[in-house]
């Protein structure tokens, strides 16, 4: 058999044919013989094992949950409803929800009540250790120095992105419209799944939890929150997710959490925390994830060549 | 009218409205089918398990961008599965765990079917090992098509490629497929090019 007949038989038992063409292969014992033996194999395929009812009844909860949770966000609970929902099944909170958004809000509060510590056991040292303060204040100061450094960094650098925030931003929009009928690869890694959606700055603010510990200053850019349904899995496609990805790695590094390091050799790298992937130039490439939290930067690297290729913000500016 | 005798398009556009029968009901009528999706390209029922409701999660939450430009159920088996991939992906970045038992020779299987042999024939693969080695792109045209009853129109715009491409990755995934599951003749004998314009 040829290839020509192949793929006739392909496209014939995939009614993919004209009128013509269905005679031409039905003509051909041989297209016809293949077509059996693809025939069988779909069987094959279809003969699925199916879900338990309680799995079923589990997942359809899950997403009534969510149904109901988003009609109430949006006040559309006002519309009135041709009857009952007859999900009566109980409600499972989705399992693969991440563990990390209470943890990190212990950390917060640990970090706090720490650095409140600190500065009431210096307020209480009293004058005779004034000497000893102005020393010990003086790399404080240094440290101060250097933070409010890299913050100005970070306002340069959002100042600088906030275009590209807003234009991927709205291709993000545009793409998730089009889910139901995306025309371009680009459209489908983004759209295709309602990922773009469970990214953030989608509208699951009442969801969103701090990813790091509030600064008791003050005074500098808010950490980047991490949704509740981030989804780490999900390729990044701009600075803002990976931005998210690094408070992410964070998050989990905080609680203990984070996978082993992959096996790499970008020697330039601060610290390389995760392998991703990332949209690049229409086409979803791995990459590591280096996390520079002295900068208040996440960065991305190809993984075959240690190539930085996007860069993000930790903090929310 | 019923619930049970609506269109799904009646059913989307209720939903979307914020109709909570309106959207169990189309859960209840795509859910076996994505789930089958889910269990044919994720390999596994737990994967498939989970990736099935994360599926429908992402079809709630995305109800309301649905514009009606392909089948409801195209966009739901679309959705499922590039949740399966994503499953699939983060079961391959996770450490590896592997149970034994007394003997310290068996490992934890997959899947409680992942034993199951076509035919009667114990020295052939399974259909789920022989999904695992194909590469994503074949498996997901083949899935799509196979599974979920997707046209290559459709596949070609869920995965963003020309029809002639979904036509030629189901060609060659089914090739694969036949030829590790033992019921063809061996790889190499029958080399595929790419299709001919059109049948």
């Amino acid at each position: 058999m040829n290839d020509e007949q192949y793929f006739l038989a392909n496209a014939y038992l995939d009614g993919e044919l004209t009128a013509d063409e269905r005679r031409i292969a039905e003509a051909d014992p041989e297209v016809m013989a293949e077509v059996e033996q693809l025939r069988a194999l779909q069987s094959e395929l279809r003969d699925v094992p199916g879900p338990s009812a309680d799995v079923r009844e589990s997942a359809i909860g899950a997403a009534m949950a969510a149904f109901d949770a988003d009609v109430s966000a949006t006040g559309a609970d006002d519309v009135p409803v041709s009857e009952p929902a007859p999900h009566a099944a109980p409600v499972v909170p989705f399992r693969r929800r991440p563990p990390y958004a209470k943890l990190l809000g212990v950390a917060a509060a640990v970090v706090a009540v720490a650095g409140l510590g600190i500065i009431v056991s210096q307020a209480g040292r009293g004058d005779d250790d004034s000497s000893d303060v102005a020393d010990s204040a003086e790399p404080a100061v240094d440290r101060d120095g250097a933070f409010t450094e890299s913050v100005g960094d970070s306002e340069e650098m959002a100042a600088e992105l906030a275009p590209a925030d807003d234009a991927a931003d709205d291709a993000a929009d545009e793409a998730a419209d089009d889910a139901g009928g995306a025309d371009t690869a680009d459209e489908v890694l983004a759209a295709d799944d309602g990922e773009v959606t469970a990214q953030p700055g989608a509208d699951d603010s009442a969801d969103m939890s701090s990813a790091t510990a509030d600064d008791p200053e003050g005074d500098s850019a808010p950490a980047r929150e991490v949704p509740d349904d981030f989804d780490p899995s999900a390729p990044i496609s701009d600075d803002a997710e990976l931005g998210v990805y690094g408070a992410y790695l964070i998050g989990l590094r905080n609680a203990g959490e984070l996978p082993p390091t992959p096996n790499h050799k970008c020697v330039e790298a601060r610290q390389i925390l995760d392998e991703a992937t990332l949209v690049l130039d229409d086409a979803v490439v791995p990459v590591y994830i280096d996390v520079r939290e002295a900068d208040g930067l996440v960065a991305a690297l190809r993984t075959d060549s240690c190539v930085e290729v996007l860069v993000g913000s930790l903090s929310a500016e | 009218m019923s619930t049970l005798e609506r269109s799904d398009e009646d059913l989307v556009a209720a939903a979307q409205r914020g109709d909570g029968a309106a959207m169990d009901q189309l859960l209840r009528r795509h859910y076996d089918r994505a789930h089958a999706v889910c269990r044919r390209i994720a390999g596994s029922t737990r994967d498939a398990d989970d990736a099935a409701q994360e599926a429908m999660i992402r079809v709630v939450r995305n109800i309301d961008k649905f514009d009606g430009r392909s089948a409801f159920g195209t966009w739901v088996y679309r959705i499922a599965t590039n949740t399966a991939l994503d499953e699939l992906r983060k079961r391959k970045r996770r450490p590896q765990l592997h149970v034994v038992d007394d003997d310290g020779e068996a490992p934890e299987q997959a899947d409680e079917f992942a034993h199951r042999h076509i035919d009667d024939v114990t020295d052939r693969i399974t259909i789920d090992a022989a999904l695992a080695d194909l590469p994503e792109e074949f498996k997901a045209a083949v899935v799509m098509r196979d599974v979920g009853d997707l046209d290559y129109a459709e596949i070609a715009e869920a995965l963003g490629v020309p029809v002639g491409t979904v036509k030629s990755r189901i060609a060659r995934g089914r090739r694969m497929l036949v030829e590790k599951l033992g019921n063809q003749d061996p790889p190499g004998e029958r080399p595929i090019s790419d299709p001919p314009n059109d049948p």
